[in-house]
This record gives C-alpha cells, sequence and structure tokens, in this order.
C-alpha cells in the first residue's frame, strides 16, 4: 500500500456501466489510454461520480491484468480545471480526439504531458485557445506515428525552406512543389508554416489558419467516416 | 435449477436497478407462490404502461397523454421555463416546492464521445418554444458536470438573441455540509458563484 501505485491521470470520459457503475476512459502516464469499471460509483448518499469529472487532474490505482482494468484507490492531484464557453468544447474536443486515436493501454508520455499543457492554456482563456489546440493535436499525431517530418521534404534528402511550397504525399511526407507559391492548392503548404507547427509557434495568424488545415488532412484519414461529434458540436454553437 | 419460465423471470426481473440474482429470486418467488393476484396486475400494468406512455410534446416529460399535467395546469407560471435532463429532477425540484414555473426536459445531456448531440436533447424543441410561448427567463437546471455545463452553454448560446433571460442554478457547498469535506470542484464553483451578502 505504497504511494507509487498511485499514477497521475485524467478522465477522458465516463458512462453508467451496469446498475451503479462508471465505465471510465483514463488517460494515464504509465498506460496511456485505458477503461476501467468504477464500481459503486453511481451508488448511495456519496456518489464518487463527482470526482471522476473530466480535465481534473487524479491519482489513480489501476488493477487488474486484463484490458479492462479495474478503478481502485482515487483521490484529486490539483485543482480541478473548470473550462468555461468556447474552452469547454475544445477539452471536449481534445478528448474525443484521444479516444478516437489512441492505442488502448500503451504509455505515452508525450501526449500526457502536451495534454497537460493543453488543459492550462484553456484555463486561461479563449486568446490563447486555437494555438494551443494546434500544438496539443501535432503532438498527439507525432505520439503515434501519424505526424510527417516538418523539417525535410523528399524522403529526407531536403530541408524545408520557408518560402518554398510543399505538398503532403500519404504516406511518404512532403514533397517540394515546383513553380512557385502562386497555384497553391489544398494539401499545399508553405515551408513557413511547417517549420513553424514544428517549433510550436503560432504567433501568425496565416500559420495557425494552414496549421488547422493540415491537421484535418492528417487526422481524417484515422477519423474514417465518423466525424468527431464534438467538432460537430463547436460548429453548431460558435459558427452559425 | 429452476424450470426455464421461472429462470426467465428471475433473469428479466435483474432489469430493474439494485437487483442482483438473490433478490431477482425473492421476488420471483414471492409472486409465483403467495401473490399471483398481483403479479398478473403487474404484468397487466407495465404492458399498459409501456404500450401507452410516451412523452408530453411540450416538455418531454414522460406521459400517456398528448401533454402533460404540468404543462396543461393553468396556474404555472408561463414566464419561467426551467431546463432539467430528466424526469427525475423535474419531481425533485417540484418536492422542494419553491418553483412554479414550467419545465423541459432534455432526456440526456450532450456526450460528443456516445454520440448524443442536439437533436437527441430536443433542442429545436426548446427553442420553438421560445419563439411561441411568453419566457421571460430560462433556468438551465442541467447537473454540475462537464457534460452538463457544456449542454448548459450550447442551450445559452442558442437562446441568446431571443429577447429571454438565460441563467444557471448555482453549484456549491450543501447545506449541512463541512468545506472540509467537500471537494476541491464543487468548492471551487462555490467560491466562483459566491453573492455579495
Ligand atoms: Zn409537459
Amino acid at each position: 500500500m505504497t504511494q507509487d501505485r498511485l499514477q497521475p491521470a485524467f478522465v477522458l470520459h465516463t458512462r453508467p456501466f451496469r446498475d451503479s457503475s462508471l465505465l471510465v476512459d483514463l488517460l494515464s502516464t504509465d498506460l496511456g489510454l485505458v477503461r476501467c469499471v468504477a464500481r459503486g460509483a453511481r451508488q448511495g448518499k456519496r456518489r464518487r461520480e463527482h470526482s471522476l469529472q473530466p480535465f481534473s487532474p487524479l491519482l489513480v490505482e489501476l488493477l487488474g491484468r486484463g484490458d479492462l482494468k479495474t478503478l481502485g484507490r482515487h483521490e484529486s492531484a490539483g485543482a480541478p480545471n473548470w473550462l468555461k464557453g468556447k474552452c469547454l468544447y475544445a477539452g471536449l474536443y481534445a478528448n474525443e480526439l484521444m479516444v478516437r486515436l489512441l492505442p488502448v493501454a500503451e504509455t505515452n508520455v508525450q501526449v500526457f504531458a502536451a495534454y497537460q499543457q493543453l488543459l492550462q492554456q484553456l484555463v486561461s482563456g479563449e486568446q490563447a485557445m486555437e494555438a494551443a489546440l494546434r500544438r496539443f493535436e501535432v503532438q498527439l499525431l507525432d505520439s503515434i506515428g501519424f505526424l510527417p517530418p516538418l523539417t525535410r521534404c523528399n524522403g529526407d534528402t531536403l530541408a524545408i525552406e520557408p518560402q518554398s511550397l510543399y505538398a503532403l504525399v500519404p504516406d511518404s511526407g512532403f514533397r517540394l512543389v515546383a513553380g512557385g507559391a502562386e497555384s497553391q492548392r489544398y494539401f499545399e503548404y508553405h515551408g513557413k508554416t511547417l517549420l513553424a507547427m514544428a517549433a510550436g509557434d503560432y504567433s501568425d495568424e496565416g500559420v495557425l489558419q494552414e496549421a488547422k488545415r493540415l491537421v484535418r488532412n492528417l487526422l481524417a484519414p484515422h477519423l474514417g467516416d465518423r466525424p468527431l461529434q464534438s467538432r460537430e458540436l463547436f460548429r453548431q454553437v460558435y459558427d452559425r | 435449477m429452476f424450470s426455464p419460465l421461472i429462470e426467465n423471470l428471475i433473469q428479466a426481473l435483474r432489469c430493474l436497478p439494485g437487483v442482483g440474482p438473490k433478490s431477482a429470486q425473492r421476488m420471483a418467488m414471492h409472486l409465483l407462490e403467495r401473490d399471483r393476484e398481483a403479479a398478473a396486475q403487474l404484468a397487466e400494468r407495465l404492458t399498459l404502461a409501456i404500450e401507452k406512455v410516451g412523452h408530453c410534446s411540450k416538455c418531454r416529460t414522460m406521459t400517456e397523454a398528448e401533454t402533460c399535467a404540468l404543462c396543461d395546469n393553468p396556474n404555472r407560471d408561463a414566464s419561467v421555463l426551467c431546463v432539467v435532463e430528466t424526469p427525475a429532477d423535474v419531481l425533485a425540484i417540484e418536492q422542494a416546492g419553491n418553483f412554479h414555473g414550467r419545465y423541459f426536459v432534455l432526456l440526456g445531456h450532450l456526450s460528443p464521445i456516445d454520440g448524443v448531440g442536439p437533436g437527441d436533447l430536443g433542442i429545436d424543441l426548446l427553442m420553438s418554444r421560445l419563439d411561441s410561448e411568453p419566457v421571460e427567463e430560462l433556468i438551465i437546471a442541467t447537473n454540475p458536470t462537464v457534460e452538463g455545463e457544456a449542454t448548459a452553454q450550447f442551450i445559452a448560446e442558442r437562446a441568446r438573441g431571443k429577447g429571454v433571460k438565460v441563467s444557471r442554478i448555482a453549484h456549491g457547498v450543501p447545506i449541512g455540509g463541512e468545506l472540509e469535506y467537500i471537494d476541491g470542484g464543487t468548492l471551487a464553483h462555490a467560491f466562483s458563484s459566491r453573492q455579495v451578502i
């Protein structure tokens, strides 16, 4: 019964399970995305449900050897991140992305750190939201091998230059587009954008817009024909 | 151990909340052994309720009528509309006894990962009520969970520009509770919704 059996985790999603339990999707440090049963969490007067809310840092004990764990002890590990306005939907989007994309029970320290950082930025308000989301998406894609190199192209033979235009070729990364930047097409991106993304610098509005398009294109094949519900929700609330 | 019909009954009773194999067995024995008349009545009423009970066309709570008694009651204040997640929430507020307006029941909350969207919650119906009824205040009483909050914000955004005051019930320290034992989330909420006294 030592402290070190508790690992840092965030609740990504919960749903009712059987009579009085909850099925909880967690992002944990040791096991990455992991699903567990919180037995009796919806039972009795002192329901534990409220302590298993998304975005709040937890320390959890995960029991059992199979893919479906049992949630043992768990306690709060810091102030809950109470998200508001657009940032709440952005947080739900990040959670849905991870539930959809992360492999189950594989440690992913990179995503855990990126998610922590994202939440900190979302708590601070909407100004930093878009940039924070791009940084998180890039880290997530990178951590699961879905991000092509952002500083090298043409099969690692050329360095990406800020002034040139690059086409995204599925499964083989970026390729230099000959003939300049006048006729930019949907799957083409400026070197400036790719280098800024590699550096996590989204201070330029044009970079931010182009990065959003690139991330969508990179995510699309992995999401298949099931669109992200949280993205749709966001569109319905704010883009009317 | 039991004949197939009894076994089936025991299995079926287990769909009830809080009923495990042992209590299902006891219930089945009771119904068959001691009170067949009540059992027949239960079967009949269950069938009838399942067949007839639907949702109120105005507030979506459960009723077998086109509209429910609360919606039909002319003494309820039509200028205040309270949005809740479940019919049980309506009962809870009614038992508290200090709300005299009308209700709208979402029958759930937004949950993107489970694919529950605004369409499932009847939000278009709610908006059309704001347009067609003399509602002055919309009180959003969804649960103080992340999904309840997302639902509340969604409704608030959609109601914007309809000339309706939108409010959210306060969340905080329960009466009789001690600060020391209250979780951080509740306490943070109680602080952010503090009032001048
Ligand atoms: Zn009604």
